[in-house]
């Protein structure tokens, strides 16, 4: 009966997940984020995941530091403990440029000195749809797929325009915002 | 087949390093160490940048733009084997290929006899760029740790890296997607299974740059044997509009125009 159930769902839900969904053209998973925070901080033996939200006023403060804007306001702090000591933080953001979308995560000391910077996931897509509500969505919650995959075949992208300003310009906010980020978690290092 | 797949952003642009980690009858090895030979692989790729980059002070290049004229700095035995391909290929190429941007291509000479190679600047106002080498070969150093670390581990060499196009593989076939630098996406190009290919764009505001000389040809993909080499080839390749450059042909290269300009 349940199999029967799942087969007419699946029927069902394919093709729908095709219209709300145009495929991006390439895309590589790298690493979820508990493979990251686990790579960035190989000595802790507990994370501990806190969203914290910086309130307009902080955010303002930051952009003016920055010189730049700092949209975004609620983050997600995966603190890495060993027993009762702070080793750090994994921060994940993610970055549009013009026709591709890159998660990538920085793994902060408690002194706010970064430690590592991963790239999570890559797309690339056709035109506009790397800004469109719809196309962004699906990707929300799912930095997937294991590193360690069978049967894979691979495929990499050759260009010549990419570049890692974009990300470069993540990082640099995610480093200024670290300390505001802390006290919004109740954490003081 | 086990892969592991990494990137981060260096080398201005996104890096990829794979490594299969496992094929056929399991083999006995030491555990994590796929692991190891991608550290491996970025210490390769950082030592190239803080050798070869134009931005960091530390670097030979960003020391030999900032000396005088007269000035005799040893460099690291990386940027000497860069500025010697370099130089050779701007004999081959009949200047076209030039590491001064223009600068004072005979400006600066490598004197390699005394052991630790000496970089010399023979005119205050010579600049070198590597970035138009450098970046291929450090995609070929990476690629080196990581086919070590598999000899080392008793596994075939079976891995590749990838600095946004500049790609070399050994070992795993690679299928190529090549990018659309004007609309944006990626359409299924070649499969790589041996050896290097780099794409590069000169289009009105591309980051590439070339010396003087409008380029014939924009977007610009060559593969060769090592990575170095297609790097460098695509600027000749650019310049002279032809993908049958002599320079191409006695490199054993070959060379795609995927966007002539007239």
């Amino acid at each position: 009966m349940w199999a029967r159930y799942r087969r007419v769902s699946f029927t069902l839900l394919a093709p729908a997940a095709v219209l709300v969904a145009p495929a991006p053209s390439f895309a590589v998973d790298y690493l979820t984020a508990e493979q990251a925070q686990a790579d960035s901080f190989p000595g802790a033996d507990r994370f501990e995941v806190r969203e914290v939200e910086l309130s307009p006023e902080e955010r303002a403060a930051l952009a003016s530091r920055l010189a730049a804007p700092f949209p975004r306001s609620r983050w997600t702090l995966r603190l890495a403990w060993r027993g009762g000591e702070l080793l750090g933080a994994l921060v994940v953001d993610d970055v549009v440029g013009k026709f591709e979308r890159i998660t990538y995560s920085v793994g902060l000391g408690p002194d706010g000195i970064i430690r590592q910077v991963e790239i999570l996931s890559y797309r690339e897509s056709h035109g506009q749809e790397v800004r469109l509500p719809l196309w962004r969505k699906q990707f929300v919650g799912k930095s997937a797929a294991s590193p360690l995959r069978i049967g894979e075949d691979i495929a990499g992208i050759s260009g010549a325009t990419l570049s890692c300003a974009h990300v470069a310009e993540g990082v640099r906010r995610i480093a200024h915002a670290f300390p505001e980020l802390l006290r919004a978690g109740g954490v003081t290092p | 087949m086990t892969v592991l797949r990494r990137a981060r952003p260096a080398l201005g642009t996104l890096v990829e390093l794979g490594i299969r980690t496992s094929e056929g009858p399991r083999r006995a090895t030491r555990p994590g160490w796929g692991e190891a030979a991608l550290s491996a692989g970025w210490a390769a790729l950082a030592e190239v940048e803080g050798a070869m980059s134009a931005f960091l002070p530390e670097s030979d290049v960003f020391r030999f733009n900032a000396a005088p004229a007269g000035a005799r700095l040893e460099v690291r035995s990386g940027t000497a084997a860069v500025l010697r391909l370099s130089r050779a290929l701007w004999r081959e190429s009949g200047g076209l290929l030039d590491v001064s941007l223009g600068t004072g291509p005979a400006a600066w000479s490598l004197d390699s006899a005394g052991g630790t190679p000496v970089l010399c600047k023979h005119a205050a106002e010579v600049r070198l760029d590597l970035g138009g080498i450098a970046k291929g070969y450090a995609v070929d150093r990476a690629l080196e740790a990581l086919a070590a670390a598999a000899a080392e581990a008793a596994q075939p060499p079976a891995c590749w890296v990838n600095a946004g196009g500049d790609l070399r593989t050994r070992g795993v076939a690679v299928r190529v997607h090549l990018r659309d630098e004007r609309a944006g996406g990626a359409r299924p190009w070649i499969e790589l299974r041996e050896g290097a290919l780099a794409t590069s764009d000169f289009g009105a505001r591309a980051r590439a740059r070339l010396a003087g000389e409008a380029p014939r040809a924009r977007h610009v993909s060559v593969v060769s044997p090592r990575c170095c080499l297609s790097d460098a080839l695509t600027k000749v390749v650019a310049l002279s509009g032809r993908a049958d450059h002599p320079l191409v042909l006695a490199h054993r290269a070959r060379a795609f125009i995927h966007d002539p300009l007239r």
